[in-house]
């Protein structure tokens, strides 16, 4: 008999037969009507059972608005409180959570992913990451992102082994891997790197030797930290005046040497309205913990802040010390620093705008809500579009206390009858840091109708405080 | 009453404007008042005039009113209602309705009055009757004609071959299905347009025209000698064809299947050139162990039956329209009821099939059959050691295995379901592929 596949190969080129569409009707119909279905050979291991429960549904739901991509932002936060609340998602989420793994989101996805989820990574390459396989298997036959993970987990409680497994194939590893592999060292860094550091100021790749600096710079006892205050030091004098308070007196390097050049001086200049060597002392000063400062002068960072506006060479200075300070997280200098941007218009102007976020972020939360304490006096003093505290506490992206969200939400509400440029366009941003529990208290006290941008932006905010709550209230212990 | 999921609202909102609008709506600051009972929501939305909007929710059928002016539908100010209900149920107090919602709901309980014939003075029931019949036999000469053409253009690509199919212009199908509409077969002509979808797209697509040739060129024969075919057959030809059928005779003429009957799955497709949204709905009855489906057409902006939505369960009396192997259907009445079922459906590929072969015999046309099928894998199929997978099967509880349609967008989740164990889903089979559109997880429904 012909089959249908026959019959369509003489179709192919044309038929003067009439009957050929008859025909293939009856042959088609008796092979749909005929199917016969293969057996399969082989097996599929099941996933083992779970041990954890199921987020409730109701989170679920949020889940999926958040893989969807409304609340841009918010789905770290849920992934946290799901995984402190020890749940898992459910498999249908499976697959576009793993898919979230390349991104940094990688650690959050693997706690609520369970057995099924390490049983489907199996699957799907991509997803090698989240197969929770032995650290060390994974170190020596992952790929990069499977590497990196496994290094990090060993440098968390055996610094020293970390630093054995980074060695042994340093020689294999691409110039690319290493630099991100030397990042993992920021976790449990300690004098017994600073030798494997110290030889990386040697390599081929300016990455890896920047990476290096990073690292070493935080080692207040490191070679290279000692070498770049020798520098530096000699410079400087803090004389005290009479009136107006301490001034540093400065005077600029003077040429480069071979030594400084490995320790990465001279480079790209860091402002291009600076001089020469203003750029060469602001490149040294980002090289030397301020810790340094305030012990060897004996004063807290203010004061020797303070001092450093009434020098001449005062921008390098403030560019050098706010740069240090994020390279070594050293949060009383950023609390030195930072504010400035709010209060001071001569300190704002000499900070660099790109780093400041990082810097802002340094600050604590007590000395964060002293700014808006002090900043905030109603009818007198309002958040608004002509103070720059708005811009700064855009930059905080920390959680805030429920004192300052209230401080700042009603000086909002005072000001929501006005025009504003950038206090109700920020305000949706502060909602993914205020504490979610006052969205209802929150959604009380505007002006019957908010003009300008506000009306949009208020929703806006109330939205993602009130979906923040939900997510806490879906997934706390009961 | 079930409150509806904030997805399942979502399904509700005509376009992507009325859903931003709806979500910003879902805050009690924007009510001046909030209530609610076991039959409806209902709220006062502060908006631009004077008066509060007056929102309701009628919860037996998803069904809306409100004040606004708006011509969408639901407007969003009934969407900010249901979400608001979704999200935050305690901001609804629950209470006896006001009058406006009370009356409201009375008046949507009460039975619609039989449609009022027009009245035409100027004809007698015999002369309607004869300009009824005039119509019908001038329609019946122009079909022919049309599917005189028809034939004709089937025997030239016969002729010339299925190849030149494969690089035929676009116009080439439009024009004969251009042509199949001015004869007032646009049955035909939908049959004639899809089949320019298939050439050269997937390796099959030969064997899948030549059916559907054949097919078509059987709807022509069997059209040609309608008379000698049994009634429900003529009604198959006929509503293939493009006749439509009067549903409000149907119903009143046709008794009802009562059943608790789930929405299994929704598409929702929109012709461009026309704005006509079409929404294709599958149910299963609870009793019947039946499936049936429920075609919905509306232009922009006017209301869907809003209480189709995938996962609800309706309880009522359902008219499936005449054909040899029924599908299509139309509720006489519903409601909504908070009772899912699991849906009783085939234990194997082999009972399945044996019942597709049969619908097949019944309506040679069949183009899917739906069924839900129990004890399924989903199996992957690797081609090499660390690739991802190629092709995707399932598997049943006797090991045989269906090829699941490349049309599938979910693999990977329907994978991560059922690797947890055999798992029970419903498709739609069209005779060489399985399209999955549910699964049930456990007792849980998972759209896919």
């Amino acid at each position: 008999m012909t089959t249908l596949k026959q019959m369509t190969q003489s179709a192919m080129l044309g038929s003067a037969e009439d009957s050929l569409l008859v025909s293939a009707a009856s042959t088609g119909m008796a092979e749909l009507g005929g199917y016969m279905p293969a057996t399969f050979e082989g097996e599929v291991t099941a996933s083992i059972a779970e041990s954890r429960p199921q987020m409730p549904k109701k989170a679920v739901g949020l889940l999926k608005r958040l893989v969807a991509g409304e609340f841009d932002g918010l789905l770290p936060e849920f992934l946290q409180l799901s995984a402190v609340r020890g749940t898992i998602a459910p498999p249908e989420m499976l697959p576009a959570l793993l898919g979230l793994g390349k991104t940094d989101l990688r650690k959050l996805v693997i706690p609520v992913i369970g057995e099924r989820g390490r049983w489907l990574a199996a699957y799907n390459p991509a997803w090698a990451y989240a197969l929770g396989r032995d650290p060390l298997d994974a170190w020596e036959n992952g790929l990069r992102a499977e590497r990196i993970a496994a290094l990090e987990q060993v440098r968390a409680t055996q610094p020293g082994k970390a630093r054995e497994w980074l060695q042994s194939t340093w020689e294999q590893d691409s110039l690319e891997d290493r630099a991100l592999f030397l990042a993992v060292f920021s976790v449990g860094l300690s004098m017994d790197d600073e030798p494997f550091l110290e030889s990386c100021l040697d390599d081929r790749r300016k990455e890896v030797r920047d990476a290096a600096r990073g690292l070493l710079l935080r080692l207040e006892n490191s070679r290279f930290v000692g070498r770049m205050w020798a520098r530096v030091r000699p410079l400087v004098k803090l004389k005290s005046k009479f009136l107006g308070g301490d001034a540093l007196e400065l005077s600029l390097p003077e040429g480069l040497d071979l030594a400084a050049k490995r320790d990465g001086l001279g480079g790209v200049l860091l402002r291009k309205k600076m001089g020469e060597k203003a750029n060469l002392l602001a490149q040294m000063l980002a090289f030397i913990p301020p810790a340094l400062w305030s012990r060897d002068f004996g004063k807290p960072p203010e004061k020797i802040v303070a001092a450093g506006l009434n020098c001449e060479w005062k921008e390098p200075l403030l560019l050098g010390w706010q740069l240090a300070a994020i390279g070594v997280a050293d949060e009383a200098w950023a609390e030195a620093i930072a504010p400035l941007w709010a209060t001071q218009a001569e300190g704002r102007s000499l900070l660099d705008v790109d780093s400041l976020p990082a810097l802002v972020r340094l600050m604590r939360l007590e000395k964060v809500e002293a700014l808006v304490t002090s900043t905030i006096k109603p009818l007198i003093g309002e958040l608004d579009d002509k103070s720059l505290l708005v811009s700064l506490l855009e930059k905080y992206n920390r959680p805030w206390t429920a004192r300052m969200a209230r401080m700042v939400v009603q000086s909002a509400q005072r000001q929501s009858g006005d025009f504003r440029a950038n206090l109700p366009q920020a305000l949706p941003g502060f909602a993914r840091w205020m504490p979610p529990e006052l969205a209802d208290e929150f959604s009380q006290g505007w002006a019957a109708e908010p003009k300008g941008y506000w009306s949009g932006k208020i929703d806006e905010f109330l939205a993602i405080l009130r979906f923040r709550n939900e997510m806490r209230e879906n997934l706390a212990f009961h | 009453m079930p409150a509806l999921t904030a997805d399942q609202v979502k399904a509700l909102a005509p376009d992507p404007a009325s859903l931003k609008a709806g979500q910003g709506l879902a805050e009690a600051r924007h009510w001046a008042s909030l209530g609610k009972n076991e039959a409806a929501l209902w709220g006062e939305c502060k908006g631009s005039g004077q008066e509060p909007y007056k929102t309701r929710v009628d919860l037996s059928n998803n069904g809306t009113s409100c004040t606004c002016p708006s011509r969408k539908f639901p407007c969003k100010h009934a969407l900010g209602l249901m979400f608001l209900a979704a999200a935050s149920p305690v901001k609804l107090v629950d209470s006896t309705p006001p009058a406006w919602v009370a009356e409201w709901l009375e008046k949507r309980a009460a039975p619609k009055p039989a449609p009022v014939k027009k009245a035409e003075s100027q004809s007698t029931p015999e002369s309607r009757q004869k300009d009824a019949a005039k119509r019908a036999a001038k329609r019946e000469k122009l079909a022919e004609s049309g599917l005189e053409t028809l034939s004709l253009w089937l025997k030239d690509l016969t002729r010339q071959g299925l190849a030149f199919a494969q690089n035929a212009p676009a116009a080439f199908w439009e024009q004969q299905a251009a042509r199949l509409v001015d004869s007032q077969l646009p049955g035909a002509a939908r049959l004639v347009r899809e089949m320019a979808v298939g050439p050269g797209s997937q390796p099959a697509w030969a064997e899948t025209l030549l059916l559907k040739l054949a097919r078509l060129n059987l709807l022509i024969l069997a059209y040609r000698k309608l008379d000698n075919l049994p009634a429900a057959t003529q009604a198959d030809v006929r509503s293939l064809l493009g006749w439509s059928i009067n549903q409000d005779e149907l119903l009143a003429s046709t008794p009802g299947i009562s059943d608790d009957w789930l929405v299994v799955a929704q598409t929702l497709e929109v012709d461009e050139k026309t704005g006509l949204y079409t929404q294709i709905n599958w149910l299963w009855g609870r009793q019947g162990h039946k499936p049936a489906q429920i075609i919905n057409f509306a232009f922009r902006t006017q209301p869907m039956d809003a209480s189709l939505i995938p996962g609800v369960t309706l309880r009522g009396e359902l008219v499936y329209f005449p054909g040899a192997f029924p599908l299509r259907a139309v509720f006489k009445n519903k409601q909504i009821i908070p009772a899912p079922f699991l849906p009783t459906g085939s234990p194997h590929f082999s009972a399945f099939l044996e019942a597709y072969a049969a619908a097949l015999g019944l309506n040679p046309w069949l183009e899917v059959f739906p069924v839900v099928i129990h004890g399924l894998q989903s199996l992957p199929i690797l081609e090499g050691l660390h690739s991802a997978p190629q092709r995707w099967l399932l598997r049943d509880s006797q090991n045989r295995v269906i090829p699941i349609s490349a049309q599938f967008r979910s693999t990977w989740e329907l994978f991560a379901i059922s690797g947890g164990g055999p798992v029970t889903i419903f498709g739609l089979w069209d005779g060489f592929v399985f399209l999955p559109m549910v699964v049930w997880d456990g007792g849980r429904f998972v759209r896919l």
